[in-house]
């Protein structure tokens, strides 16, 4: 089944590929090892589309986003339901593509996605 | 967003790969938060200076920026860094870690950074309506609700880029029509006349108004005009570590408070404060037991509290098994030491600190242990970024009339 969400572009890029759910808030400085590219102790996050609902804590963050490619465990892009500004900082500095504005509801579930592919402020999930 | 011709150019590469990106962050978190256009500032404040908190990614993007060359167009001070020669009972920190945290503050300078403080606003004072571009909450604190100069919250990395562009974005705490207050709250009686008038006191209640507050701007009324200017920096310190808050309106300090009259403020959402929520608190952290070490200066002490401690040290000297650090600015520490007041601190066995901040600094790998402090900022964060096991509250005079009635 093809879902299609309207995003917001916030960082440029045609991305497709597998997708990673987050269901909570994350605080990119604690929750993300950039030197590994390891989320929440479990999860790579390198060439995956990650979806976050949103950024909490600290403002060095955006460091953290940046050091995932400086590590070459960046994502292939970051959606969200609302960007923040940490967030947005460390995905220009790192060339990630970010895009926001999908519905909360999105996150519920912890999962992985099979196939995702954004284009023109359209995301389509395959699930 | 309206951008100027110049801004046009720099955005455009005219200037180079690196500021074109620079502005792009600023236009980007700008527009997603509303603003139409950027505005120029006087001052920036940047903050993830430790390397503890910014790890080798920020120590390679802040030696990027140096190395590309680009400097500070505007005025430009920086958040102090984690200490690193200092010896607690004979520990001290490992050799990789100073150079990194070394290499960090190197390339600030190179890039423009006039001094590593939390207290910016002692260095270099904003006027009322200044646009500045700041990070460290209780700096933005201060300079909005003291000074009522204006900037955001900002993170560390958009305060560096904002520093070599000169501008950021026109949004948030910038706009009239966003600074305004959206709860009163009410402090039962002046504090002033009671047992709750010192710094201990103040930071509480900053936290306790920065936890009921949220997101709202608070208009504060019952904190007396005449507050000394260590309880009102940990009152808005407090302020800031329980909330995101960037300004707070207190009435009788805050110059923006004579703009609201009660017809306003008697719209607003009301809370009150109670005597007793601070007194809970400050007993739910009270000093049981002696600790390894006293630090006040969170956030960094001023001149004058200096004067202040010294005086509450009269001739004692200290018990040799307890440190106490006094934390402050190289700018206030000279000021000292040419009057000849750092001898008389170190005759009593009281180190005065500069540039650093102990909450972000490893004080586990220092083997410390248990700190009494007399900030609630301090409180809250020593335990969580710099894992020490144990924290207290207790004043900085009381702190030193027990230590010098009992020993230790």
């Amino acid at each position: 089944m093809v879902i299609k969400y309207r995003v917001r572009t916030i960082v440029e890029g045609d991305v497709e590929g597998k997708g990673l759910v987050i269901n909570q808030a994350v605080s990119l400085l604690g929750d993300l090892d950039p030197k590994n590219g390891v989320l929440l102790g479990k999860y790579f996050v390198k060439d995956l589309i990650l979806f976050i609902p949103y950024g909490k804590g600290s403002t060095v963050g955006s460091y953290v986003i940046y050091g995932l490619k400086k590590y070459s465990n960046p994502p292939k892009a970051i959606v969200m339901s609302r960007a923040d500004a940490v967030t947005i900082t460390g995905c220009i500095l790192a060339d990630i593509p970010l895009f926001d504005g999908l519905p909360i509801e999105f996150f519920k579930k912890e999962r992985m996605i099979e196939r995702v592919r954004i284009k023109d402020n359209i995301c389509e999930v395959f699930e | 967003m309206y951008l100027t011709k110049e801004e046009e150019r720099i955005l455009s590469g005219e200037e180079g790969e690196f500021l074109s990106k620079a502005l792009r962050v600023i236009v980007k978190v700008g527009e997603v938060l509303g603003a139409n256009r950027l505005v120029p500032i006087s001052h920036a404040h940047i903050s993830g200076v430790s390397y503890l908190n910014i790890g080798d990614a920020g120590l390679k993007f802040i030696e990027e920026v140096a190395n590309e060359g680009l400097r500070a167009k505007v005025f430009t001070t920086a958040n102090p860094y984690a200490v690193m020669d200092i010896k607690f009972k004979g520990h001290h920190l490992p050799k990789e870690f100073i150079t990194k945290q070394e290499r960090v503050i190197k390339a600030l300078i190179k890039i423009g950074a006039k001094a590593f403080t939390c207290a910016p606003y002692y260095v270099r004072r904003p006027r009322k309506g200044e646009h500045l571009a700041w990070a460290e909450s209780n700096a933005v604190l201060y300079a909005n609700s003291v000074c009522g100069a204006r900037t955001n919250r900002e993170g560390g990395p958009l305060t560096l880029l904002a520093s070599l562009v000169g501008r950021t974005y026109f949004g948030g705490l910038h706009k009239d029509e966003l600074r305004k207050p959206r709860k009163l709250i009410i402090v039962d009686k002046e504090l002033k006349g009671t047992d709750i008038n010192d710094e201990v006191s103040y930071g509480v209640l900053g936290y306790l108004i920065g936890e009921v507050s949220g997101t709202d701007i608070p208009y504060v009324k019952g904190v007396p005009r005449n507050i000394s200017e260590l309880s009102l920096r940990e009152f808005l310190a407090g302020v800031g570590t329980s909330s995101n808050l960037g300004l707070v309106i207190i009435e009788g300090i805050s110059p923006e408070a004579r703009l609201y009259n009660d017809q306003y403020l008697h719209k607003l959402e009301r809370v009150n404060i109670e005597l007793n929520d601070i007194k809970k608190f400050i007993k739910e952290h009270e000093c049981t037991e002696a600790p390894d070490l006293y630090i006040a200066g969170c956030p960094h002490l001023s001149y004058d509290d200096l004067m202040k401690f010294l005086k509450y040290l009269s001739n004692s000297e200290l018990p040799k098994n307890v440190d106490v650090w006094l934390i402050t600015s190289d700018i206030v520490r000279n000021e000292l030491e040419s009057n000849g007041y750092i001898e008389e601190f170190r005759r009593r066995g009281v180190k005065v600190i500069t540039n650093v901040c102990p909450v972000v600094s490893p004080l586990a790998m220092l083997g410390v242990k248990r700190v009494a402090t007399n900030s609630a900022k301090a409180l809250y964060y020593l335990s969580r970024l710099a894992h020490v096991k144990e924290v207290c509250l207790i004043r900085f005079s009381e702190f030193i009339k027990r230590l010098v009635t009992h020993g230790n």
